[in-house]
């Protein structure tokens, strides 16, 4: 193989693969970046056998062929070279790859390219193309709730859900739930698909082109494929049956309470600095009418309170939440102001943004005393 | 600062307890333990220690070497309200105890020389107060660390008060059979012995690379404790990593219904415990010993820590399943393990749990008011039902 290419490109799709580069593996080949440059092109690839990333490039091809090398070391050398074109030539003899940019020179060991596991995209007629931008944004304003540890699979993952004129994500732990939905712009069928978590922080770090594009997403079984500009992904999907979402969402409340977004988070991650204790992180919330005192107590630490002000419509009440559970969504709530809804001081409660029915987000109280 | 570690052993506690309250067992060779067939003894008083009797043996060999002893079934109730008052009077003394039963416990004392002449003195006020206030005997072991006010306490048994000064610590251990020192059983003993060490006096001299040669890691704590350091803390409040309950049958039993409503029985008393404490576990263990003596034990972790009867029983009844009953049973336990503090995080896919944990709540409640038997099962009324 012998090849030259722009370094901005070439630093771009090694930054796209890397995430899928295996770090404890016990197969030396997934720990490297597969190159393979054919008809002007070169592509890079790199999988940990969950998750493979594929990205193509502009190339000027001299001799076609493929290389792998280590992922870490290639992805180090190429951020750090000088100049703008590299040049990179494989020589058969002493199985060495030889990198040059400039007066630079580095010769990577290459590993046995014959091994790699190459991604073979999916084919499949079961397909949906999106706007990469209402994807991301599906991923955003969900993923953060889904569950961290693999007690339960099927919680480490977003359900992606298409029906009839809506596309919507929703992710939970059990003790909160998050759910974005969107119209749909063209028809397409419906589907039901966990994605893991991983996968989908990985998509929304990618998805950020300036100009518009298409997403296209194939599956079968339980993988899927995930197609837009120059890059390619292939994940494995969550198996099991995600629960009925909607039959926890409350189909109404007796409070509703409405709150500056950003007051409102700045307070509560203030008053949750002393209430950082073990696995639970409890605040509690006294709604008034025309204010919330929110206050912690760490029997270990001390206390501390703070009001906010609010208006209220409905009954005061005292309810007690992991104040990590309120911060999460107020981060993405890209709203100035919320709307608070409840019920009872043991019954789930609604944060979403003033006038948005496509968000919902829904958290369960801790008991208290 | 010095280190001044109490180490406090009642003397003969249950027995103790059974002569005080009845003065006819005054100077009676008195044995509390198990009585069925296979029962062992939990604790002989002095005298029935004379013929032979100690704790942990057969209760079947202690009727054999003192025919005319007084057996008695022990009143745990009673044992653990007396262990309550002697924690309060420790209590006292210092804020660092570590209880290690219902009958011992160490104290750290150290920097308390400010407050008493001398910390052996705070040994014999403690002795002092568990006589006057409670009408039994305590012996102490008062040293720099645990390890020797363990052994100290054990010096001069019963009614003993022994301190090991510092810089004394090497003529106190010199002549202690090595068999005495924490970790080592009886194949250790038997190594050591072939070393020619029997006493840790030799052992503080034998040369290190032998003693690395056989012991590995092992070794160089094991010499440490010989030169009669330790550096332990007394960690007051252990809390527990696991919850559980066993049963020895009369009987071996053969039948997997039989075992099964043994399962429930001690399942329930797991959780009740479980709830009591505020705990809830993901790891539920059986313990089953066959007929020969052959034991094992049988894990299964949940995605969720749960402290609810049904959840528990499921899983511990599934395991049970799986292990082929080729012989009788002697032994059944079940375990719960990898314990969390059971928050009042609620669930959003959970009401179903939670209705069951009210129905827990609540006979826990009924059983607090009037008596364990007060609501149960009725699997588990069968066998009495059946005699």
């Amino acid at each position: 193989m012998k090849i030259s290419c722009q370094k901005d490109q070439l630093h771009h799709a090694v930054q796209t693969v890397q995430k899928a580069i295996a770090t404890k593996t016990p197969l030396p080949i997934l720990t490297g970046i597969y190159l393979n440059a054919q008809g002007g092109k070169l592509e890079l690839q790199a999988t940990d056998y969950e998750v493979g990333i594929s990205c193509t490039i502009d190339s000027n091809v001299e001799e076609a062929g493929t290389v792998v090398m280590s992922g870490r070391f290639f992805q180090e050398v190429v951020r750090r070279l000088p100049g703008d074109t590299i040049h990179i030539a494989s020589s058969q003899e002493d199985r060495t790859i030889q990198i040059t940019c400039g007066s630079s020179q580095f010769n990577l060991l290459s590993l046995p390219a014959e091994e790699f596991p190459v991604l073979k995209p999916i084919s499949s007629d079961n397909t949906l193309t999106v706007k990469d931008d209402l994807l991301r944004e599906l991923i955003k304003k969900t993923v953060f709730a889904c569950a961290a540890d693999e007690a339960r699979p099927i919680f480490t993952g977003g359900l992606l859900e298409v029906e009839g004129p809506e596309i919507r994500m929703v992710a939970t732990n059990t003790h909160r739930l998050a759910l974005r939905q969107q119209p749909l712009l063209s028809a397409a069928s419906n589907v039901k698909m966990i994605i893991p978590a991983k996968i989908l922080h990985e998509l929304a770090r990618l998805l950020v082109a300036e100009d518009p594009q298409e997403v296209t997403l194939a599956w079968q079984k339980n993988q899927v494929g995930i197609q837009y500009d120059d890059v390619y992904i292939n994940s494995r999907l969550i198996e099991g049956q995600f629960p009925d979402y909607r039959k926890v969402i409350p189909p109404s409340y007796s409070t509703a309470v409405t709150i500056q977004a950003e007051d409102f988070l700045d307070a509560v991650e203030r008053v949750s600095l002393l209430a950082r204790d073990g696995e639970y992180n409890v605040v509690k919330f006294n709604f008034k009418q025309d204010h919330v005192l929110i206050s912690s107590n760490n029997p270990d630490v001390g206390k501390a309170c703070e009001t906010v002000a609010s208006r209220m419509d409905g009954n005061e009440l005292e309810i007690a939440f992991n104040a990590k559970y309120i911060t999460d969504i107020l981060k993405n709530i890209a709203a100035d102001e919320l709307v608070f809804s409840l019920n009872t001081s043991l019954s789930p409660a609604s944060i979403k943004p003033v006038n948005d029915e496509n968000y919902t987000y829904i958290i369960t109280p801790v008991r208290t005393g | 600062m010095q280190r001044w570690i109490i180490h406090i052993d009642m003397d003969a506690f249950f027995a103790a307890v059974e002569q005080r309250d009845n003065p006819k067992l005054h100077g009676q060779p008195v044995i509390v333990g198990g009585l069925g067939r296979r029962g062992v003894v939990s604790t002989a008083s002095y005298e029935a220690r004379r013929y032979g009797v100690h704790s942990a043996m057969p209760m079947s060999e202690a009727r054999r070497r003192c025919p005319h002893g007084i057996y008695l079934p022990g009143n745990h109730r009673k044992y653990g309200k007396v262990a309550a008052d002697i924690r309060r009077i420790l209590a006292d003394f210092s804020p660092a105890v570590e209880p290690l039963s219902l009958d011992e416990a160490f104290l750290d004392v150290s920097g308390m020389e400010w407050l008493y002449s001398d910390p052996p003195e705070i040994a014999r006020k403690i002795k002092q107060r568990i006589r006057d206030e409670l009408e039994l005997t305590a012996s102490a072991g008062v040293a720099p660390n645990k390890f020797l006010a363990k052994l100290a306490s054990d010096w001069k048994k019963p009614d003993g008060l022994v301190v090991v000064r510092p810089g004394q610590e090497q003529a106190f251990l010199k002549d202690i059979p090595v068999s005495r020192l924490w970790g080592i059983g009886g194949k250790s003993a038997n190594l050591l012995q072939s070393l020619g060490v029997s006493t840790i006096g030799q052992l503080a001299r034998i040369d290190m690379g032998v003693l690395a040669k056989h012991f590995g890691n092992s070794a160089e704590p094991l010499r440490n404790l010989a030169l009669g350091l330790d550096d332990r803390p007394v960690i007051p409040d252990h809390d527990p990593k696991s919850i559980g309950n066993e049963v020895t049958f009369e009987e071996d039993l053969h039948s997997p219904e039989e075992l099964e409503t043994i399962l429930l029985a001690l399942t329930q008393k797991v959780c009740r415990r479980l709830r009591q404490s505020g705990l809830s576990g993901r790891t539920i263990t059986v313990k089953m010993r066959f007929a020969s003596f052959r034991t094992i034990t049988r894990s299964r972790t949940l995605g969720e820590p749960t402290l609810l009867d049904h959840t528990i029983f499921e899983t511990a009844q599934a395991i049970l399943g799986t292990v082929p009953l080729a012989e009788g049973v002697r032994l059944l336990g079940v375990t719960v393990s990898n314990l969390h503090p059971y928050g009042g995080q609620t669930s959003l896919f959970s009401l179903e749990d939670d209705k069951h944990l009210k129905v827990c709540q609540t006979i826990d409640k009924l059983k607090d008011r009037f008596g364990e038997t007060a609501v149960t099962r009725g699997r588990l009324l069968l066998p009495e039902m059946k005699k």
